[in-house]
């Protein structure tokens, strides 16, 4: 597919220079930092008080996420929301999660088109400095969630109002959905239906939003966002073990009311043993 | 086993949640860690040791010693303090939080000031943000290449420009009256249809991206 490119680095040097100096004032040296502790260093340059940034990166390179829809050519997916490389550091993965619905030519919701955008690029080898796109596949519904295996075989990308999390697998020329793992709040997913308004409150549908997966990749604990618990699962058996309520009077023994693990949104893992670390640190 | 500790964002409660998932069968508290802002992004160190929380409405990253369990540093996202911010200057809204293995440096990726603060994790300069990196629109996420050489930055919108084919206002009317026994009968059906096709939605003009580039060296 074509794919427009915006080179940055034909900028000016002055404004790389710039932006380098910026970054890097607060390293440089005491001296450096002396001069702009100054009175008369301190004024805004603008009016508003705001303080202008320069413009790009050296060497930067935008690519616009354009998901290559045959009746849209022109379209390019709005609210990117989490990258993840892999860990053998050959593949970027980009999940979109926002407002992407197309209207046909009569005026009606495109389904077909109206998803979300799971975007993986080539970033391996020379590929790391102009990622390539690889591949584009789309899903009905996601949020931030977004891990890879540790094989770097499989990525996991949460739904949002699907109330699941889909697995995709490396079948040796593409990733294809390999498992979607219901986390058993809403029957029919993301419908808009008495029956799936089981997060909690007046007609709130389940959200899955952040995922974290173990070091061994056995284990991945989701964050159902609108029910205010984690959902640990098994990743061999595609199954939920079990779901803990975040809540303190729920799991923790409090009395009922009292605030705390509401909204649960990103999740992350501790990569090794807690004991062991502990013990090694003594 | 290994991952038998899920630190999990409370984004509403403003608290970082501990749970231990070790077991099979059902997980159990470990601490409820208070941050000051809405907990979003969140990275662990490499050893496990320290976790980095970014929240948004407090332009802050906090660090939490995991033995503990406790926040050891504050950091001020929006920019180095020789900047000298007032108090009122806010909305660098961190939402992100990422650690470069090769240089060590975590990256907060703050969405209002479309920026990406630098922080190093050592040194004379420790949780200090020393500088900004510029980024498009909206910045919502950082990795970073195998060797941390380069740095992949995703942002959600564009500026989106003009959209006359919209029809705002006429087609806010138009919908609503188009429905058979809407509250306003007569609607121009084709009218709407025609309007919708154009796709001129502010929403769906807003373009997101990937920004590839070198991390600037120390």
């Amino acid at each position: 597919m074509s794919m427009r490119m915006f080179r940055f680095d034909e900028l000016s040097k002055a404004i790389v220079l710039a932006c380098t100096i910026l970054v890097f004032a607060g390293l440089a040296n005491a001296q450096s930092s002396a001069r702009l502790d100054d009175d008369d260093d301190k004024k805004s340059p603008t009016p508003p008080g705001l303080y202008i940034t320069p413009t790009a990166l050296a060497n930067a390179v935008q690519q616009p996420l354009n998901p290559g829809l045959t009746n849209y050519p022109n379209f390019v997916a709005g609210q990117a929301v989490k990258a993840v490389v892999s860990p053998d550091g050959n593949t970027l993965a980009i999940l979109t999660a926002g407002m992407n619905s197309l209207y046909d030519s009569n005026g009606v919701v495109d389904k077909a088109a109206s998803t979300q955008f799971l975007f993986l690029y080539d970033v391996a080898g020379a590929h790391k400095s102009r990622p390539v796109l690889e591949q584009v596949i789309q899903r009905l519904n996601a949020h931030v969630g977004l891990v890879w295996a540790p094989n770097s075989q499989t990525l996991y990308a949460s739904g949002g109002c699907d109330d699941a999390v889909y697995a995709y697998s490396n079948n040796g020329t593409s990733f294809v959905l390999s498992a979607k793992i219901s986390l058993g709040h809403a029957p029919d997913g993301c419908v808009s239906n008495p029956a799936n308004q089981t997060g909690l409150g007046l007609g709130v549908e389940p959200n899955v939003a952040g995922l974290a997966i173990s070091a061994d990749g056995k284990t991945i604990v989701a964050a159902n966002n609108y029910n205010d618990s984690i959902s640990v699962i098994d990743t061999a058996l595609g199954k939920v073990r079990y779901e803990y309520d975040l809540r303190p009077y729920a799991t923790s023994g409090a009395q009922n009311g009292t605030k705390g693990g509401t909204f649960p949104y990103a999740v992350v893992f501790e990569r090794r043993h807690r004991l062991c670390r502990l013990r090694s640190r003594s | 086993m290994n991952g038998a500790i899920a630190y999990v964002g409370s984004d509403r409660d403003r608290e970082v949640v501990v749970v231990n998932v070790a077991s099979q069968t059902a997980g159990s508290l470990v601490a409820r860690i208070q941050t000051d802002g809405n907990p979003n992004g969140m990275t662990l160190s490499a050893d496990g040791s320290m976790l980095y929380v970014a929240q948004d409405n407090k332009d802050q990253v906090a660090v939490i010693d995991t033995a503990t369990n406790k926040i050891t540093h504050k950091i001020d996202t929006r920019g180095p303090a020789y900047l000298d911010f007032p108090a009122n200057t806010t909305g660098a809204a961190p939402t992100a939080v990422a650690i470069n293995r090769a240089n060590k440096l975590l990256y907060a990726v703050n969405a209002g000031s479309n920026s990406i603060a630098v922080i190093p994790l050592s040194g004379r300069h420790a949780f200090r943000t020393i500088g900004l990196l510029p980024t498009a629109y909206d910045p919502t996420d950082v990795a970073f290449s195998a060797d941390g050489s380069w740095m992949y930055i995703i942002n959600g919108k564009s500026n989106t420009g003009p959209n006359p084919g919209y029809g705002f206002g006429n087609f806010a009317l138009i919908q609503y009256i188009t429905p058979p026994g809407g509250p306003f009968p007569g609607g121009n059906a084709a009218e709407s249809a025609r309007l919708l096709t154009n796709n001129q939605y502010q929403f769906q003009l807003e373009q997101a991206s990937l920004v590839s580039a070198q991390v600037p060296p120390t």
